[in-house]
């Protein structure tokens, strides 16, 4: 079992294969769990969106398509896209009620090792505060390529966009949060209007 | 405003073992749902089908993080008939769909794969020599522990009755199935009454067996919610199964061994004349008992019946658990159901 391509997984899952389907699972739930935590900061959420990212998958095994291109990506594209949804209505909710969390005070580059230094609460906290600066779009390579480190093939693959786009969303984030970094005054929007990043699709850039 | 949920979490992002159980859990139930949709789907659509029903079996938790799919019946599955329709008495059916109802409001503690399910019955066993007249015993208990084994095993469990312990061995090593069904296998059995029969059929040897298929069914389906542990939603669905089987009606001889108020279901075998009874507690949907009764020119003669008094799960084979779903009040009361 261990022993299939790539390319025969695929096309075991896509004619419905219950072995590779629950293989699959066991290879990758720890791992789709540990995307949703991330993305959500919630292990409540984590747990749900993990059985849902599968079940998803089962659903659209149809859509698989013949390729060399590990189902992982796939795989944690779809707890992205489910993680974000349910942070999104909390974000709203979050914003109505005023909360304090605009200032992101001194934020490393995440993508900068020097982030692992601060203790973890705080640098998670940051992180997160951070994350609020970002667009959906620019969140989710960010979790696929940063912390999932997918490579720019395998999310542009998963997110079904062209390799450059994934670098220019990736570059994006980065420099927005230099921009933090530079000015610890800047605070992000927070309002629940059209405005707020998270709420406006933007389409692809 | 204190929202624990936005507090970051630990760096570590693995789930725990209790974390994984319920993922597993909550996908096992939605593929369920999911296959059962798709597969009525296919059904409408063309009348031939040749999806596979896949069951779902929990691994053993903590050690193999791996979802097993196990497909019931075979990758060439023949072309899917009709499904069965309802044939059971009306009045039957009533009580089964009830009691199935009734059912989706209990909850039960699963066990591990290394504990063993525990069942204990009252039970009056036919103790006359074989073709000779029925002698009924006195009442006696009668206690089983079955291994929750996922794997082929011929330590299978424990039965103590007439004051003796009789392990139960299964020579070469039986797999989990009909045969040796374990709370998990119990749990990945299909819900879908049709898909159910099938998978029941598949397993039960029909073949050498002077009864009826429908009264084998009948009867391993008794069998199976008497004296185990079930997910309510699978025993629901053995209700539910019960429907699609011709010949099955309402028994009125409404109570168990022990005087309990029940609803029997019962069949009788053309071949044999024997008759089987299955008692359901109306107020809980649960299976309290069953009878076996004989056809003869002087009327019904009973020759075997069980009333279960205590279900749970032990922890090791031989030993009583601490609190077991106790059915009988000291003083032989039933314990009111609850509300």
């Amino acid at each position: 079992m261990a022993d299939l391509s790539v390319r025969q997984q695929r096309a075991l899952l896509r004619a419905g294969d219950h072995d590779v389907f629950s293989q699959l699972f066991g290879a990758h739930s720890d791992e789709v769990f540990a995307a949703a935590l991330r993305l959500t900061g919630s292990r409540a959420s984590a747990e749900d969106v993990t059985s849902e990212t599968f079940l998803v998958a089962w659903r659209r095994r149809g859509d698989v398509e013949p390729s060399d291109v590990p189902l992982r990506g796939w795989l944690l594209a779809i707890a992205a896209h489910h993680a974000m949804n349910v942070t999104r209505g909390r974000r709203r909710r979050l914003a109505f009620l005023g909360s304090d969390r605009a200032r992101p005070g001194v934020v490393a580059d995440f993508a900068d090792e020097a982030v692992g230094r601060l203790d973890d609460a705080r640098r998670l906290e940051r992180t997160r505060t951070a994350l609020d600066a970002l667009t959906r779009r620019e969140l989710e390579v960010v979790s696929l390529c940063v912390w999932s480190e997918l490579s720019y093939q395998e999310a542009a693959d998963a997110l079904g966009i062209p390799v450059g786009t994934v670098r220019s969303r990736l570059n994006r984030a980065r420099e927005r949060l230099r921009v933090l970094v530079a000015d610890p005054d800047v605070a992000p929007p927070l309002s629940p209007a059209p405005a707020h990043p998270h709420s406006t699709n933007r389409g692809p850039r | 405003m204190n929202d624990v949920d936005l507090l970051p979490p630990p760096p570590a992002g693995a789930p725990t073992a209790a974390e994984r159980a319920r993922i597993e859990q909550a996908l096992r139930e939605n593929l369920r749902a999911e296959v059962r949709a798709e597969r009525r789907a296919v059904v409408r659509r063309d009348r031939v089908a040749t999806v596979a029903v896949p069951g779902l079996v929990l691994a053993c938790l903590g050690t193999v993080a791996a979802l097993v799919l196990v497909v019931a019946g075979t990758p060439s599955s023949p072309p899917v008939e009709a499904a069965r329709p309802i044939v059971a008495s009306a009045p039957a059916v009533d009580v089964l769909e009830a009691a199935s109802r009734r059912l989706a409001q209990t909850d039960v503690l699963a066990p591990s794969a290394d504990q063993f399910v525990y069942v204990r019955s009252i039970a009056l066993t036919n103790e006359g020599a074989y073709d000779g007249e029925v002698d009924l015993g006195d009442r006696h208990t009668r206690e089983i522990w079955l291994s929750q084994e996922p794997g082929s095993t011929s330590d299978q469990g424990l039965i103590r009755e007439f004051g003796q312990d009789w392990p139960i061995w299964g020579g070469t090593g039986s797999p989990v199935g009909i045969r040796r069904p374990t709370y998990a296998y119990l749990a990945s059995l299909p819900s879908d009454p049709d898909a159910l029969l099938d998978e029941l059929t598949s397993q039960l040897p029909t073949w050498d067996d002077a009864r009826s298929t429908d009264q084998v069914l009948f009867d391993a389906i008794v069998d199976l919610v008497s004296e185990g542990l079930a997910p309510p939603d699978t025993t629901a669905a053995l209700y539910r199964a019960l429907t699609r089987i011709p010949g099955v009606e309402v028994d009125d001889d409404a109570r168990d061994l022990l005087g309990r108020p029940g609803i029997g279901i019962t069949r009788t075998e053309d071949v044999f004349l024997t008759r089987t009874v299955l008692i359901i507690d109306p107020s809980t949907g649960e299976t309290i008992g069953a009878r076996y009764l004989m056809s003869t020119p002087a009327g019904d003669e009973v020759f075997g019946a069980t009333a279960v008094v205590a279900r749970g799960v032990a922890d090791v084979v031989g030993r009583v658990p601490d609190d077991p779903d106790e059915m009988v009040e000291a003083g032989g009361r039933r314990r009111a159901a609850p509300a």
